[in-house]
């Protein structure tokens, strides 16, 4: 999973999109992980619990859970994976330069 | 870090129920069952965290291999057998709920310990529906259209009848909340919140996933606010450095949200 999310944020450095995480981890897990797996991206840290406030008011049920937004904050895509989230994150970002012109 | 807080905890309430059990009161003893429960689930945590980190830092495929079909299983048995031990000291009382529902868990994760585990499912359903205790274990049952049923209408615990309501409404909503299936599951959420909305979702082993109006509250939230097609709500949160920021600041950006965990 990381891999692929890394090579995502890396494509796209130079393009309105960014990659926001949200992790349920203790925070000494956290910190191995980013340091292990090179995690570049920026996280909100949940309390260290898979019931801290942001998951549970995002009803989260299974990790990951992934919900992708287009330029105007609103929900377009939800648990894509791999090829298709990168689809998705294109589709979306080529919708924000036609609206654009 | 965390059992050397735990440990005096443990054993300063274990001095509090002291002065009460020359009579045995069963309360006494159920909270000294619950501390012993703790105490094992908690070294089980930390002997596995053991195999999985000695499998993360060895580097040879095939004794890799080896630690997850020797290693776990062999973890399984010798904590499955403690708690088994546990349940039979306690057996036909509410003190042995926790330790059977720490049976069914670990035994079913051994290849020869599926009879044992079944077993202690049916030793669950044949003395403890009544039982307070038996709501954690009801997730077991989740699946059963049948059992949620009996436990809903037969058990005498309300703690078991509203976790079993709250599996026959999650059952009934699937996935998640939708257009079609509003009008079948929203009676189900409004007698959750009305009769049992204080009842808690507990899991064995303790971990408790808020009240049940609170869970209801949360898939009316997602239906109205999560759905493909809404404006994402907004979170206000901290980085791991401790660092203030908002989903908002990256408004005019293309957005996943990732909700992870290093597990």
């Amino acid at each position: 999973m990381y891999p692929h999310e890394r090579s995502l944020v890396k494509r796209l450095a130079n393009e309105p999109f960014a990659l926001i995480g949200v992790n349920s981890d203790p925070k000494q897990n956290v910190l191995a992980a980013l340091k292990r797996d090179n995690i570049t991206w920026r996280s909100f840290w949940d309390g260290g619990t898979t019931s801290g406030p942001i998951a549970s008011r995002w009803n989260v049920r299974g990790w990951p859970t992934i919900y992708v937004l287009d330029q105007k904050g609103v929900i377009r895509y939800k648990n894509v994976r791999g090829e298709a989230m990168d689809k998705a994150v294109d589709a979306l970002l080529a919708e924000g330069k036609t609206s654009d012109t | 870090m965390n059992r050397r807080i735990l440990m005096p905890v443990a054993l300063v309430a274990t001095l509090l129920v002291a002065p009460l059990r020359a009579e045995d009161p069963p309360q006494a003893v159920e909270n000294d069952v619950a501390a012993q429960v703790k105490t094992l689930s908690e070294e089980y945590a930390q002997a596995y965290q053991q195999v999985v980190s000695d499998y993360r830092a060895e580097t040879d495929a095939k004794k890799k291999q080896e630690i997850v079909a020797t290693r776990l299983p062999a973890l399984s048995k010798t904590y499955g057998d403690k708690f088994l031990k546990l349940a039979e000291k306690h057996a036909k009382t509410p003190a042995a709920v926790e330790p059977l529902a720490m049976v069914v868990q670990l035994a079913g994760r051994t290849p020869d310990g599926k009879a044992v585990a079944e077993q202690a499912k049916q030793t669950l359903l044949a003395d403890h529906i009544n039982d307070d205790d038996f709501a954690k274990t009801v997730s077991m049952w989740s699946s059963d259209a049948d059992m949620l049923e009996k436990f809903a209408l037969e058990s005498k615990s309300r703690q078991v009848q509203g976790v079993a309501l709250f599996f026959q409404m999650s059952k009934a909503k699937g996935r998640e909340l939708t257009e079609k299936n509003v009008d079948l599951v929203k009676p189900l959420m409004v007698r959750l919140t009305k009769d049992y909305g204080d009842v808690r979702l507990i899991y064995p082993g303790g971990t408790d996933r808020g009240s049940l109006a609170d869970l209801v509250d949360n898939e009316l939230f997602a239906f109205e606010n999560l759905r493909i097609g809404k404006v994402a709500p907004e979170i206000v949160g901290a980085d791991i450095d401790g660092v203030e920021f908002k989903l908002s600041d990256y408004r005019g950006k293309v957005v996943v949200i990732d909700f992870w965990g290093d597990w």
